[in-house]
C-alpha cells in the first residue's frame, strides 16, 4: 500500500511524452523577456526586482572573485523557486523531487567551488579542513571529520531538497486522501482534516520558497570559503 | 521509491543542465537596472533656496 504513495514521484510519461520535459520547459513562459521600455509592467518588475534584490543579498558576503557566480547563482535561484511553487499546483509534476535532478545541481556546482578554492587558494582551501584552536591530539581525527563533513555536502545539498519536497508532496497526498474517504462517513472529522490540508499547503509554500534559497545560500557560503 | 528508478537519470540530469544553462541566464540577463546610481560628489553642492514662484 506504501508503494502506491510514492507513485506520484514516478518520472511521469503521457502519450509517450515525458512529463519531465514539459515540466522543464514550460515555467519559463512565466519569465517573459523584458523588453527595452523604461517602464515594464506589473509582471516584469516585479521580478526584476526580485532578480536584482535577490543578486545583491547573495553577492554581498562574497568577495570580488565570487562576483562571477551572480548569474549562475541567481539563475539557479529562480529555477528552484519556480518548480518548487508550480509543483504545488494540483495535477503538476515537482522535477525537484527526483533525486536526480538535485544531485545533477548540487554536485556540480559544489565541485566547481572545491576546485576554484584548491586552485586559487590551496592553502587555505586544505586549511578549512582544521577548525582553529583544536588540541593537538585531536587534530588528526578532526581532519578526518572535516574531509568527511566537506564530501558530504553535495549529497546533503541534493537530499535535504529532495526530501523536503518528497515529504511535503507526500503528506499533501496523504491527508486529502483521507478527507476525502472521510467525507461520506465522518463529515466533522473531514472538514478538520481538511483544515489541517489548507494549513499543510500553507507550510508547502513556505518550504518550497526557503528549500530553494536554503540551496543557493549554502553554495554560496561554500563559494565564500573557497575565493 | 521511485525516484530512484536508475533509469531516466541521465536524461534528467541532462536535460535539467541544458535548460538551466541554456533557458535561464538569458532571460536574468535581459532584466536591464539603467539607473545608475548617483556617485557621491565630495563637494556639497550649494543649497539654493526655492520658494512659490507666485508669491
Amino acid at each position: 500500500m506504501t508503494v502506491s504513495l510514492f507513485d506520484q514521484f514516478m518520472s511521469p510519461t503521457y502519450l509517450g511524452i515525458p512529463l519531465l520535459a514539459l515540466a522543464l520547459t514550460l515555467p519559463w513562459i512565466f519569465f517573459p523577456s523584458p523588453t527595452s521600455r523604461w517602464l515594464n509592467n506589473r509582471l516584469l518588475t516585479l521580478q526584476a526586482w526580485f532578480i536584482n534584490r535577490f543578486t545583491q543579498q547573495i553577492l554581498t558576503p562574497l568577495s570580488l572573485g565570487g562576483h562571477k557566480w551572480a548569474l549562475i547563482l541567481t539563475s539557479l535561484m529562480v529555477f528552484l523557486i519556480t518548480l518548487n511553487i508550480l509543483g504545488l499546483l494540483p495535477y503538476t509534476f515537482t522535477p525537484t523531487t527526483q533525486l536526480s535532478l538535485n544531485l545533477a545541481l548540487a554536485f556540480p556546482l559544489w565541485l566547481a567551488t572545491v576546485l576554484i578554492g584548491l586552485r586559487n587558494q590551496p592553502t587555505a582551501a586544505l586549511g578549512h579542513l582544521l577548525p582553529e584552536g583544536t588540541p593537538t591530539p585531536l587534530i588528526p581525527v578532526l581532519v578526518i571529520i572535516e574531509t568527511i563533513s566537506l564530501l558530504i555536502r553535495p549529497l546533503a545539498l541534493g537530499v535535504r531538497l529532495t526530501a523536503n519536497l518528497t515529504a511535503g508532496h507526500l503528506l499533501m497526498q496523504l491527508t486529502s486522501t483521507a478527507a476525502f474517504v472521510l467525507l461520506s462517513m465522518m463529515p466533522a472529522v473531514a472538514i478538520l482534516t481538511t483544515i489541517l490540508l489548507f494549513l499543510l499547503t500553507l507550510l508547502e509554500v513556505a518550504v518550497a520558497m526557503i528549500q530553494a534559497y536554503v540551496f543557493v545560500l549554502l553554495l554560496s557560503l561554500y563559494l565564500q570559503e573557497n575565493v | 521509491m521511485p525516484q530512484l528508478n536508475p533509469a531516466p537519470w541521465l536524461a534528467i540530469m541532462v536535460f535539467s543542465w541544458l535548460t538551466f544553462l541554456i533557458i535561464l541566464p538569458p532571460k536574468v540577463m535581459a532584466h536591464l537596472f539603467p539607473n545608475e546610481p548617483a556617485l557621491q560628489s565630495t563637494q556639497e553642492s550649494k543649497a539654493d533656496t526655492w520658494n512659490w514662484p507666485w508669491l
